[in-house]
């Protein structure tokens, strides 16, 4: 057996043992150490070893075995494969000792090898001996060990091949240093040596063919074999193959470079932003969307997770501890999320109808397999977990049936289903096989199952009527189809694993006087329950399917969601119902029905969070034996909330926050001192005295409050680490700071959710749900528009935010005006029902008495309605002279309207319309301007005929026009009225091509239209001053790539009217200055920076699929750079034409802080000029400031106010007495 | 854009117009006919009357010409005046059995600006009428005149990648050649450059605050 063995040893040892020889300490005679390696049947590989110190004397030996242990146990955490194999010695004998150290290194491993390393080099060789000891004596008693030596193969791996070669050359040069050689010198050296090889061989043949050397055949077969194995090439063609080898190699080598210097740069670029600064001006956060499944997981090693699966096509997993994202895999955002499986270790996501079936591990949430069912998938599809401990899944989708193995990704059958008039709907695990079920509301019930071989175990047909109903609601319930009928007073059961055993169940009448009209199904699959409920509120019936009979186990008025879960292996259900504010967990046994009193929760429950919709709940015995019960709880206003057993809700997220559909900035109110101080100013009508008096007391109050200010700030700085928490609860921190960078973010969501954000710490302040209501949706455009009615400017009258919903089932619309920065709902929580639908809503410019700046209505009988109804005289005051527009998207007709008072109506006659021709193109998007002001239109606001867009503030446009080279002035075209209309549609030739249309709202003038052919959507546009900037996808002679078209509107060198702008008087034809540019990548959603003043220069901001935000100067998009710079262009800073936009790396204003399916891209001015305020919403969210100047108007903060104020005393005093002096010289002057 | 004007007074009839670069071509060019009416109330209740026929022809250019039908009377005159005094609307509306566009000016405007008019039709490529849009410019003939204005699509702009390569090569043979001439050595040069650099270099190493300046200055309105 011994002689069997194989020792192979890798070079590193060696080296490893020489080196250990080396630096022995003084006294030992040899080294001894530990052998690494691998053992595979009679193969021991030894890759590795390690010294281990031992003291020898004559008589015994002492080896440090904690060392070895030690060693042992680290060298196991970095190759955890290695086995200790056996120990190795310097020198070329066995000794005495070696028995000794032989016997403890048997305790370690089963047949230990011992190697000699002979580091005296006697005879000039370094001998490497083997041994393996075997224990020799009478039987039962060992008395002693033969070593029999073994032989020793030197093996090598590539690496190490390569390194010992590089390491030998440097033996024989002097200074023993050698480098490693790049590349090209390998190959150039590998070829020098085949040629003295080639030389050789032929110098021999040579020989041999002139007999000057005996042949030896076994040199000459072994030259027919290399000849053989070359395959006959001519000359030419090996140099091809040789050279495309070549040229391949080269262009590995050259992308590797590449990319290297790109990852450099990046590296070098990313930081422009100082590592400090990373989330001091901006936050991001991430979420899911809608979530709609949802499940416990225990298994993973990172801690308990919630993996859930959003209607966003998103799969993601939530620590329980605190709600954050462990990961989140965003998948195709056409898709749609039809199934997630949990599996042991993985999450299976079924999508897009079955299109893709994913595997992600559960704890990173890396992609496991990936496998395309069906290309062109019809319907959703289902997916279910079966095969019992083989854990395949099945997948249903458009009459096929997949099962997948859940290891490999592999498909391992497929079946495809006889179409017949209904598909089959249901897909049930029935045990070690795959049932499929098809319930049509008439016909023939078919149920086939599928064993996990894909063989067909059981088909079975159940003939018709076996149901009599019109339609049916079906839901699964273990191995069970429960479906009820549409009069709601029968039930039918059918047992998927026994088709035959069907049953009708006909309600009991106290069932029946309950009104439940719906069907609940738990989704844990644990035991077979499932709920009876009212379509909306509350109110459940839970029943219990016992073999083909159901039970109710009990009904309550107040359930609004139930789940089922296991405890020490007892199922309990677990029942959510919300009740004056509070929300309750309660526990029942599922056997018996009977109340576990003592696992009830409860917590505050607000409003706003409507009812829990669905629960998952994981119960488990702590160490100490308590019940430890963590419920997760997913409610109607999207919010995902964590509910722990004597901790209450712990966390929450606002998964409403993943669909924004308007957003506003408002500012802070000033605090109160200052408020008081404009009180002062503001109010009238007082005398000399009062006033006087007024002051004095206004003044002293100011002291007092300062005093206190300071006391407050005194104590809190010595407290030192107050958090942000901490801050928001400070009645101070909700005011106006210095330069208005801070300010609520008010946003409004598809879930009929109101919200108010603080825009430096990203936190909810108040959040407001808006019952029965529900978005304006035309043709899939969504809308919740938003408008800020009074600013915080008019203290003391709080500031007014109004936003227009839908009625969800009457032809009315919902205003709900409440205070923007509390979240303070005025009058009623349901909101003021007004009993028309509004197709048109502006706002107006001009503020009522109380500063509300009233909005206009059109409705669908093109009457006008005023909001609040007090506005009604500002709009009588300023009638005629207001205009406003409805676009039609059905029929592409625009039509104006000027608001007119007749008697004492107000109606919107008429006044211009443009018909952009339906059967030619579709209307994309409608954009106007964020409006400057004048007297005579109304700020658009569109509402379902088109889209909306929110207008709340003026933009301020500080220059009239632009200061060419040589000091003439071009003027803008600074139409307010304009706004942009982009179209896309297919030409003549079937060809598809955008155009955009530039037209007056008050006119209908089109101003400027052009059209890109060969050119696709979707189109983002800006528009802004007197420009525009959009980006289409250019798909022109095969050169498929986005572009960026700016239009900038001229008046000429002359200015037509300086003071106002009149719509009526555009009697030049303005000049239009074009030019396009090319865009490397995609944009999803595209805004311009807005400042106080606009005096500070504009940047384009684009979000891009990727993840990244771009911010572009607006400078790069100017249409007159020109293609050669001319002195004039050079004098003005207009930089020269280059084709493609630079996709800087420093203008990626969110640099790792990825933002995925951004929607749009708000801004707001700060009260410091240079500073833009940003914030991109769409699936996740991110805030940031922008200052496309830099910071040109804020003191460095080392400005050393010390030194200026030193230098302007001096110069006063210098001045003061240097005046003395010369009116002293000037005065006897005068006398001489 | 190129569009071409003419006047036509009431009376008289002319021709005209505009061409652009890539409109669709038409072996024979389709005409299109078009009624204008106009309408001008005190007390703002439409009533339309028929003002003239606009004839288009859409080919590689779009040529069109205003036909007027009826002579603005005097008591039309009136209307327009008592129109004017009531801040009434002047209304033009352009249409045939498949379209309708109308647009709105003061009438006030018309009367103060000397009741010349310009109706400027927007016409797309494929010579449908896409809207209308009434000019008042001053004129000094205070006697009624229409001119008719056709707007078609401006040529879309598209990225001057041909020029731009174009420069870039032209720049690079002119380098070359450049190179050639100039055969001294980078030192013999440049060195005026390297002497500054270098004696700036060692004023800015003495104070290390002085690199991470945060860029002042650049702001400059639009």
């Amino acid at each position: 057996m011994a002689s069997a063995l194989e020792v192979k040893v890798h070079p590193l040892v060696l080296f490893n043992i020489v080196d250990s020889y080396e630096r022995r300490s003084e006294d030992p005679k040899r080294v001894i150490g530990t052998l690494l390696g691998i053992v595979d049947k009679n193969v021991v590989e030894i890759t590795n070893c390690f010294t281990v110190p031992h003291n020898e004397s004559a008589d015994e030996v002492a080896v440090d075995i904690e060392y070895a242990k030690g060693m042992f146990d680290l060298y196991k955490r970095v190759t955890p494969w290695e086995t200790v194999v056996g120990w190795y010695s310097t020198g070329n004998e066995v000794t005495a000792h070696s028995r000794l150290i032989h016997e403890y290194y048997s305790l370690e491993c089963k047949q230990p090898i011992h190697i000699t390393v002979d580091t005296s080099l006697k005879n000039n060789r370094m001998n490497i001996q083997g041994y393996i000891g075997s224990a020799v004596g009478i039987s039962g008693k060992a008395q002693g060990v033969i070593f029999t030596p073994l032989d020793i193969d030197i093996v090598a791996q590539d690496a190490e091949r390569v390194a010992f070669h590089t390491i030998s050359q440097a033996k024989s040069l002097p200074r023993k240093v050698v480098s490693v050689r790049s590349d090209m010198e390998q190959v150039a050296k590998a070829s020098e040596q085949i040629e003295t090889m080639l030389e050789k061989v032929e110098d021999y043949v040579d020989k041999v063919t002139k007999k000057e050397l005996e042949a030896n055949p076994k040199v000459g077969r072994s030259l027919l074999e290399l000849i053989n194995s070359v395959p006959k090439l001519s000359a030419e063609e090996f140099d091809t193959i040789v050279n495309s080898n070549m040229k391949d190699l080269l262009m590995v080598v050259y992308l590797a470079n590449l990319t290297k210097t790109q990852l450099m740069l990046k590296e070098k670029l990313i930081h422009c932003l100082y590592e400090d600064q990373v989330g001091k001006f901006d936050w991001r956060q991430q979420y899911i969307g809608k979530v709609q499944f949802a499940a416990f997981n225990q298994a993973g090693q990172f801690g308990k997770k919630v993996i859930v699966g959003s209607e966003e096509n998103v799969i993601a997993a939530l620590t329980v501890k605190n709600g954050e994202l462990s990961w989140r895999q965003i998948l195709e955002n056409d898709d749609r999320l039809d199934t997630v499986l949990h599996l042991e270790t993985a999450v299976v996501a079924i999508s897009g109808g079955g299109k893709f079936v994913r595997a992600f591990t559960i704890n990173q949430g890396f992609l496991l397999w990936e496998v395309n069912l069906q290309s062109e998938p019809e319907g959703t599809a289902t997916g279910v977990i079966y095969g019992g401990r083989s854990e395949k899944v099945a997948v249903l989708a458009n009459n096929r049936v997949w099962s997948v193995d859940t290891s490999t990704g592999r498909v391992q059958w497929t079946k495809t289903l006889t179409p017949l008039k209904s598909k089959f709907q249901k897909l049930i695990n029935t045990d070690s096989s795959v049932t499929v079920l098809r319930i049509p509301s008439s016909g023939d019930t078919d149920v086939i199952s599928y064993s996990t071989d894909g063989s067909r175990v059981a088909e079975n047909t159940i003939k018709n009527p076996w149901m009599k109903t019109d339609s049916l609601e079906c839901i699964t319930v273990t191995t069970n189809v429960v479906c009820l009928e549409s009069e709601k007073s029968r039930l039918y059961l059918l047992n998927a694993a026994k088709p035959h055993s069907y049953k009708e169940i006909v309600l009991s009448a106290s069932t029946c006087s309950k009104n439940l009209n719906a069907l609940f199904e738990t989704r844990e699959s644990l035991g077979s329950l499932f709920g009876f409920k009212k379509s909306s509120g509350s109110g459940m019936a839970l029943i219990k399917i016992d073999g083909d009979k159901t039970k109710e186990l009990f009904y309550s008025d107040n359930i609004v969601a139930t789940s089922i879960t296991k405890l020490n292996n007892e199922l309990i259900i677990a029942t959510a119902t919300v009740e004056n504010q509070e929300i309750k967990i309660r526990f029942f046994e599922y056997e018996t029905g009977n109340e576990i009193t003592s696992l009830q929760m409860s917590d505050i429950w607000p409003s706003y969070r409507k009812y829990p919709n669905e629960l998952r709940v994981l119960a488990f015995k702590k160490k100490d034996g308590t019940t430890s019960v963590r419920v997760f709880i997913i409610s109607d206003d999207l919010s995902l909330s964590m509910f722990i057993k004597n901790g209450g809700i712990t966390w929450t997220r606002e998964e409403a926050l993943s669909n924004i559909l308007s957003v506003e900035m408002v500012d802070l109110p000033v605090s109160q001192i200052q408020a008081e101080m404009e009180d002062e100013f503001g109010s009238s009508g007082y005398n000399l005295a009062s006033m006087f008096v007024k002051r004095l007391i206004t003044q002293l109050h100011q002291f007092g409050t300062w005093i206190l200010h300071i006391s407050a700030k005194l104590s809190k700085t010595s407290g030192s680490n107050s958090g942000r928490a901490e801050l928001i609860n400070d009645p101070d921190y909700l005011t106006r700071d210095d330069f208005n960078l801070h300010k609520m973010i008010v946003a409004t969501t598809a879930s009929m959710k109101l919200f108010g954000i603080d825009n430096l710490s990203g936190q909810i302040l108040w959040q407001i749900s808006i019952t029965n209501a529900e978005v304006f949706d035309h043709s899939g455009k969504i809308a919740l528009p938003l408008y800020i009615q009074r600013t915080t400017a008019h203290f003391p009258h709080p500031p007014v935010a109004t936003v227009v919903a839908r009625h969800a089932t009457k032809a009315q619309s919902i205003f709900m005006t409440f205070n923007p920065i509390t979240g303070e709902i005025q009058g009623s929580n349901d909101g003021v029902l007004m009993n028309y639908v509004p197709i048109q809503i502006t706002q107006l410019q001009f503020v009522q008495e109380d500063y509300i700046a009233p909005l206009v209505i059109i409705d669908s009988s093109k009457m006008v309605h005023v909001y609040p109804t007090e506005g009604k005289n500002v709009v009588k005051e300023h009638a005629n002279n207001l205009f406003t527009y409805t676009v039609d998207t059905t029929t592409n007709i625009l039509n104006g309207y000027v608001i007119m008072q007749e008697d004492s109506y107000l109606v919107a006659a008429p006044s211009w319309r443009v018909d952009l021709m339906k059967n030619e193109q579709n209307i994309t998007n409608i954009v106007a301007k964020r409006s400057i002001g004048t007297n005579y239109y109304l700020r658009y606001q569109e509402i379902p005929f088109s889209y909306m867009f929110t207008v709340s503030f003026l933009e301020h446009v500080h220059s009239q026009g632009v200061v060419l080279g040589d000091r003439s002035v071009m003027y803008k075209y600074l139409n307010p009225n304009l706004f942009a209309v982009t179209t896309s549609g297919v030409d003549q030739q079937g060809k598809s091509f955008i155009s955009v249309y530039l037209i007056d709202g008050v006119t209908g003038n089109v101003v400027y239209s052009t059209t890109h052919k060969s050119a696709l959507g979707p189109v983002q546009i800006v528009h802004s001053e007197n420009w525009i900037a959009y980006v289409y996808y250019s798909v022109k002679n095969r050169q498929k790539r986005s572009e960026v078209a700016v239009v900038e509107i001229f008046e000429g060198k002359e200015q037509n009217n300086a003071t106002a702008f009149s719509s009526f008087s555009v009697n030049y034809q303005p000049m239009f200055m074009t030019q396009a540019y090319i865009f490397s990548g995609h944009v999803s959603a595209m805004a311009v920076t807005v400042t106080e003043k606009g005096i500070t220069n504009k940047e384009v901001i684009m979000a891009l699929p990727t993840g990244s935000i771009l911010a572009l100067p607006k400078m790069l998009l100017d249409p007159r750079r020109p293609l050669v710079p001319t002195a004039e262009s050079q004098e003005e800073g207009v930089l020269p034409y280059i084709p493609e936009l630079p996709k800087l790396f420093e203008a990626m204003v969110n640099y790792n802080q990825s933002v995925y399916r951004v929607k749009g891209i708000h801004t707001a001015p700060a009260g410091l000029e240079s500073t833009s305020l940003v914030l991109t919403y769409g699936l996740d969210l991110f805030y940031t400031r922008l200052m496309p100047s830099k910071m040109y108007d804020v003191l460095k903060e080392d400005f050393d106010y010390f030194f200026i104020s030193a230098v302007v005393t001096g110069m006063i005093v210098v001045s003061v007495v240097t005046q003395k002096f010369s009116s002293r010289k000037a005065l006897s002057r005068a006398w001489k | 854009m190129i569009t071409l004007t003419i006047f036509v007074s009431l009376l008289s009839c002319a021709t005209l117009i505009s061409s652009f670069d890539d409109g669709p071509y038409y072996d024979v060019p389709p005409t299109y006919v078009w009624d204008v009416e106009h309408s001008f109330e005190p007390n703002n209740v439409d009533s339309f009357k028929p003002k003239g026929k606009i004839n288009v022809k859409v080919g590689q250019k779009i040529h069109g010409f205003f036909n007027p039908v009826d002579k603005f009377s005097d008591h039309d005159m009136k209307l327009l005046k008592k129109c004017a005094d009531a801040d009434g609307w002047y209304k033009i509306r352009v249409f045939n059995e498949s379209v309708q566009v109308f647009s709105q000016t003061r009438a006030r405007l018309l009367i103060e600006n000397g009741l010349a008019e310009v109706l400027k039709l927007k016409i797309s490529n494929s010579g449908r009428l896409n809207g209308v849009f009434i000019k008042t410019p001053r004129s000094s003939l205070n006697e009624f005149r229409t001119t008719l204005e056709i707007d078609s699509s401006a040529p879309a702009p598209v990225p001057d990648t041909h020029l731009y390569i174009q420069k870039m090569e032209e720049e690079k043979a002119q380098r070359a050649k450049g190179g050639e001439k100039d055969t001294r050595s980078f030192f013999s040069k440049y060195w005026m450059f390297i002497v500054a650099a270098v004696v700036v270099m060692m004023v800015f190493t003495n104070d290390p605050n002085q690199g991470q300046a945060a860029g002042g200055g650049g702001g400059g309105g639009k």
